[in-house]
């Protein structure tokens, strides 16, 4: 079977009926994965009880297969009587999985700031609450940006693995397209294309918001 | 120096404020990183208006020692007051002794994210609740006396070092402090710039700025200072005036010290 790119360009508008889900999906979880990281952050400079605890926990959430969690979360939290729309447990599930990571990113972004920043407020009477809102928060934004950045394309990317719980989006669309025709090639080849172009859009958007936070504020 | 500088006016002043209470008084303290004993029993006064210079070999425990007057580290015993309120760890109202209390610090510490203006007005705006214009006013007078005014909206990576530190001391002004606590404002410098920042140190001291400043340019203290204390494995090992101490240093650990700084 010849890829038959003629084909190709008529089923770009059946795969563009799952980008929307596509975007919001990532959209979302690529908010929700960075509320849950900062939490887990706070959490992990918190009390050096709850320390080890949290980085048990972030390490665990690391290791564990992104698909496994999905999984999990679809299949074993209806036994407990929850039962959620795939979307919200796709949404849930990759806020999660990428949650562990982005927690880092914080956990870097706040230990590249020099100690005599707080030190330097504090001094000049500032309380803990303006230090780290005034001082300590803008230079981690700048610090977090890029990384940050590559992580909302890595989520993008990752939103397909909602295909096994069924939630409508582009790499399900592609999949339909598939089994209604028996042709596989184009379909895929036309969801990758279009996955490039979300991913190219994503990272525009990520180095005008970098170009953004490097003109307020650059270098120590 | 830009100007002379008599100490007998200092002097005079020092016997004005003789009644009035020391500006800092440390006694018997002692401070420990974990197991490591960084200051044992330190006894120190400083009256109102007075200048102290601290020197000594790297690790004496001098920053230790001057952070501990901000409480920026916290001691384990003995006391310490800072115009008549002692420093508690933990205690309230903290954040108001620290505003009686400018710190310069060797690495200038400028919020590289703000501009020199706002480096200064921040503390003013948000701990004071001092209105955006009434600040930048503040803010442009103590810029004026470090000689930067004209750099006020340029950011911090903008500057050479000495300028760098000039901003970091009108900073430090603008909080209306009644002590400035110097560490080693000059070390981080290159030479040709450790002039302009001691200039302005030396102004400061003419004005009645009372001073603590650790240091080794010996030439600013035998200069400025009305005392200076030696420093040696965490413990004061002697103190002076600057004359006697660079002349006649009584004891061996700081002869050797002098010697070294001279070759
Ligand atoms: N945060 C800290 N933790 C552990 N040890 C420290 C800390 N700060 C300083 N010290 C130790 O205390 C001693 C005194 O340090 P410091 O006050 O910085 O000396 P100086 O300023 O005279 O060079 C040094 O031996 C240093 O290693
Ligand atoms: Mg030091």
């Amino acid at each position: 079977m010849d890829f038959d790119f003629a084909f190709a360009l008529k089923i770009v508008p059946r795969v563009l009926e799952g980008v929307g889900n596509t975007i919001l999906v990532a959209v979302l979880s690529f908010f929700g994965a960075t509320l849950l990281g900062f939490f887990w952050e706070m959490l992990r400079r918190s009390h050096k009880v709850v320390r080890p605890v949290t980085q048990f926990a972030i390490d665990a959430i690391r290791s564990t297969p992104a698909l496994v969690q999905i999984y999990f979360l679809f299949f074993v939290l209806p036994y407990y009587g929850i039962v959620l729309p795939a979307l919200f447990v796709g949404v849930f599930g990759l806020s999660f999985y990428y949650s562990g990571y982005i927690s880092e990113v914080f956990k870097a972004g706040i230990d590249a700031i020099p100690a005599g920043q707080s030190e330097a407020a504090l001094s000049l009477g500032l309380g803990r609450f303006d230090t780290v809102l005034f001082v300590v928060a803008p230079q981690m934004l700048r610090n977090i940006a890029a990384p940050l950045g590559s992580y909302s394309i890595g989520i993008l990317k990752s939103t397909p693995l909602l295909a096994v719980i069924a939630v409508p989006e582009m790499l399900g669309s592609a999949l339909d397209v598939a089994s209604d025709t028996y042709r596989y090639a184009e379909p895929m080849f036309v969801a990758g294309v279009l996955f490039l172009i979300l991913a190219l859009i994503a990272a525009l958007l990520v180095a005008v918001l970098e170009r953004r936070l490097g003109v307020l504020s650059t270098s120590h | 120096m830009a100007f002379e500088f008599t100490k007998s006016a200092t002097v005079v002043q020092f016997n004005e404020k003789a009644n009035s209470q020391p500006a800092v008084t440390i006694e018997d303290v002692s401070k420990w990183f974990g197991t490591f004993q960084a200051l044992h029993n330190v006894s120190l006064t400083v009256a109102a208006g007075e200048r102290l210079v601290i020197c000594g070999p790297s690790g004496s425990g001098k920053s230790t020692l001057i952070r501990c007057i901000n409480q920026l580290e916290e001691h384990q015993e003995g006391r310490i007051v800072v115009n008549g309120t002692e420093l508690r760890p933990g205690m309230k109202g903290l954040a108001n002794v620290r505003r009686d209390a400018g710190m310069v610090f060797q690495q200038f510490n400028l919020f590289p994210h703000l501009s020199v203006l706002d480096n200064c007005t921040l503390a003013l705006r948000r701990a004071r609740k001092i209105p955006r214009d009434a600040a930048n006013q503040i803010a442009m007078e103590k810029l004026e006396r470090v000689r930067i005014a004209e750099q006020a909206n340029k950011h911090p990576r903008q500057l050479s070092g000495g300028q760098q530190q000039r901003v970091a001391i009108a900073r430090a002004l603008c909080i209306m402090p009644k002590i400035m606590l110097f560490d080693e404002p000059t070390s981080a410098l290159d030479p040709e710039m450790v002039k302009e920042v001691l200039d302005v140190m030396t102004t400061l001291a003419k004005d009645g700025m009372t001073m603590i400043c650790v240091t080794h340019e010996m030439g600013f203290a035998r200069e400025v200072a009305d005392r200076v204390v030696f420093m040696d494995k965490g413990a004061v090992i002697e103190e002076a005036a600057p004359q006697k101490f660079f002349s006649s240093p009584e004891h061996v650990r700081t002869q050797q010290f002098l010697k070294q700084l001279l070759h």
